[in-house]
């Protein structure tokens, strides 16, 4: 007969195992492509810590079992190293205090009870957390040193209190309230950690409305320049109008239709590449394309889209911000220095495509590039926060790279035709 | 004896033999612009180019939208339509409008032409093929007119299936979408409908790459789209077909293929 209390620890590690993972979904961003290798991971987490706690109970080789089951679990999600280790660390400080709380409270009955009372605490832990945190799709951050130093360090100074008490021989009530204290600290972090994260997200928000302010003072200057020439071309007016009467009573048809070309050009603004009505995107692209040029050999655009998108201008700015910045950099380390951009409406649907020349990189399609920006932490957030986008509009993107090309195809779903 | 016509019912097969035509059949181009210079001289760059090209064109040119209308009206059919968006009365979203809505023609690419850029919603109900800015490069009109050409070709592709004991043929082109109910399968045409046995699945296999598996029982033709949403298509004559969630993924990449198929994608 299996006896009654192994039963106990096994079932009740099951709701420690989902809290975890609970826990790390909070904080990691999961990726559905590897669901199976998820669950095969927290299946062998359960199954170790059962064993260990089953062997030996609250103890040193339990706890460093656990932290490397949790250190383990992080690695199967997608994000930067630094944040798997804050991660883990402070889930499993969080999930020690707990454990610690219980057992200094109650130290004799603590054996009899088995890990419930620890694990419904824990629960509760992770209920407050929980409600105090953003679901993980909204995090795009990425750390300085000294923040993650002042993160770190609060679950690992808590990790160490911790485990001085444990062997330190202190009981009772004292213990107990440092238990209690670390546990508050521990659920502070978590809030920090909160609010870090949304001071980068509206940090990255500014950013992109200083960009779109600075181009819509772009737009306006472009506006101003188009008019002035008119202006001075309508000035001029009486001028060329006799200067043409005379050209064609001399039936020098060659020269007046030179002339003709002439005046065309005079009128025609190099720095309005496009004109297509909506000042989102006439502003926008005038900007990014004018600093392209400015970089590059050859920039084309071809757009064709009504003046009114139904699109939210913030969305719009940061798919094609992101992309033309990351095109824009791509081909300026390029011989050929080539930059090519088309946007178009079809039947309800934005396509939109952005090409350059690069240096090889994996040659066919890519999922994720690799960067060659100088911050390594900053890789690939400009191309997640397309995504983002993307996914909300429902739409589809795909890069590929090959023959030094380097192309991103998107569409959104746009409808309301 | 009934077994044996089922049999032959369910013997549903596309073929891909060209039906003998001529070899080069005229390419009908029109021009509708208040500018008379300007007609003549697009009149002659796309006699031009479309020389250049090897392609047997016939331009002809209307002054004003009603004259285009009129002779519309009275059967005049076109491939291709370079039209102003600005002429004076009947303006180019009206005579784009009475082309797609009263006379439900979606064959003729309609191109717009203007002088400034900057587009009415109202111009991409009536999908063009594309938009030009006055003065029209040869670059241009060459990439446009290869396009036109393009999405117009396999003409030669038809569909075949049995019913009631005869072989049926039907141009690719002229089929709208399919719809497959019990072991019927419904295909409805431009013009028409028409019902036979036959797998929807087996049949997909053979159809051209304008068509598109949206739903286990549903394929439309791409041309025929007037709509698109991540969830939904509205066909031309205003049907709404939804895409069941399996196909949506790869209805996306279809859609941004297919589209991304109708520009010149060399840098």
């Amino acid at each position: 007969m299996i006896p009654y209390n192994v039963i106990q620890t096994l079932i009740i590690n099951i709701l420690r195992v989902f809290l975890v993972r609970q826990m790390m979904e909070l904080f990691l961003s999961g990726d559905d492509t590897e669901g199976r290798k998820t669950q095969l991971g927290f299946l062998a987490y359960y199954l170790v810590t059962a064993a260990a706690y089953a062997a030996f109970g609250v103890s040193l080789f339990y706890e460093v079992c656990n932290y490397l089951g949790m250190a383990g679990l992080t690695t199967l999600y997608r994000c930067p190293w630094k944040r798997r280790l804050w991660t883990s660390l402070a889930i499993f400080s969080t999930d020690l205090a707990c454990f610690l709380a219980v057992y200094f409270a109650y130290p004799q009955k603590s054996l009899a009870f088995g890990p419930a009372i620890p694990t419904l605490l824990f629960l509760i832990c992770v209920t407050v957390i929980s409600h105090i945190s953003d679901p993980a799709d909204g995090r795009e951050d990425s750390l300085d040193k000294r923040q993650l130093c002042i993160l770190l360090s609060i679950p690992a100074a808590s990790i160490l209190i911790l485990c001085v008490l444990l062997y330190g021989g202190l009981e009772g009530t004292e213990a107990l309230l440092i238990c209690a204290a670390t546990l508050m600290v521990n659920l502070c972090v978590f809030y920090l950690y909160h609010l870090m994260a949304e001071n980068y997200k509206n940090l990255r928000e500014n950013d992109l409305y200083r960009q779109q302010t600075y181009a819509y003072q772009n737009q306006l200057e472009v506006i101003m320049e188009s008019q002035g020439r008119m202006k001075a071309l309508r000035h001029d007016m009486k001028n060329h109008i006799l200067a043409l009467q005379a050209l064609l009573q001399k039936r020098d048809w060659e020269e007046a239709d030179r002339y003709l070309s002439d005046m065309q050009d005079f009128m025609s603004n190099p720095a309005e590449y496009v004109a297509t009505g909506d000042d989102t995107v006439d502003s926008l692209l005038n900007y990014k394309l004018q600093r392209a040029k400015e970089v590059l050999n050859e920039v084309e655009a071809k757009i064709s889209i009504p003046e009114k998108l139904m699109l939210h201008s913030f969305d719009l700015n940061v798919v094609l911000g992101n992309l033309l910045d990351n095109a824009v950099e791509a081909a300026r380390q390029t011989g050929e220095k080539r930059l090519k951009v088309s946007l178009k409406l079809e039947k309800g649907v934005l396509f939109l495509c952005v090409q350059n020349s690069c240096r090889g990189i994996a040659e066919g399609k890519v999922g994720r590039l690799e960067s060659t920006k100088a911050d390594p932490s900053a890789h690939g957030i400009g191309l997640e926060n397309v995504r983002k986008i993307v996914e909300k509009y429902h739409g589809d993107m795909e890069l590929s790279c090959e023959n030094h090309r380097m192309q991103v195809d998107a569409i959104l779903y746009v409808k309301e035709m | 004896m009934a077994i044996h016509t089922v049999n032959a019912d369910t013997l549903a097969v596309s073929c891909k033999w060209d039906i003998p035509r001529e070899e080069k059949v005229m390419y009908r181009i029109g021009i509708c612009d208040d500018d008379k210079a300007l007609c003549a001289g697009l009149e002659e760059q796309i006699y031009r180019i479309a020389k250049e090209m090897s392609v047997k064109a016939d331009v002809e040119v209307w002054y004003c939208g009603e004259s285009i209308l009129r002779d519309l009206q009275n059967g005049v059919r076109l491939d291709l339509l370079f039209l102003d968006i600005e002429l004076l009365q009947q303006n180019g979203i009206s005579v784009g409008r009475f082309i797609r809505e009263e006379m439900e023609d979606l064959q003729t690419h309609i191109v717009y032409i203007s002088s400034r850029q900057g587009y009415a919603m109202q111009l991409f109900r009536i999908q063009p093929l594309d938009f030009l800015i006055k003065p029209i490069s040869d670059g241009q009109l060459r990439e446009v007119l290869a396009r036109s050409l393009k999405q117009r070709q396999d003409p030669g592709r038809f569909f075949a299936f049995q019913k009631g004991g005869s072989l049926r043929r039907i141009p690719t082109g002229d089929i709208a979408y399919l719809m497959s109910m019990d072991k019927k399968i419904r295909l409805v045409t431009k013009d028409g409908e028409e019902e036979f046995y036959g797998k929807l699945k087996k049949i997909s296999e053979d159809l051209p790459e304008d068509f598109l598996m949206i739903h286990q029982s549903y394929i439309v033709n791409q041309r025929y789209v007037s709509e698109y949403t991540y969830d939904s298509v509205r066909m031309w004559d205003g049907t709404l077909l939804s895409i069941s969630k399996p196909y949506r993924k790869a209805v996306r990449s279809k859609v941004r293929e297919y589209g991304r198929a109708g520009t010149d994608d060399t840098l």
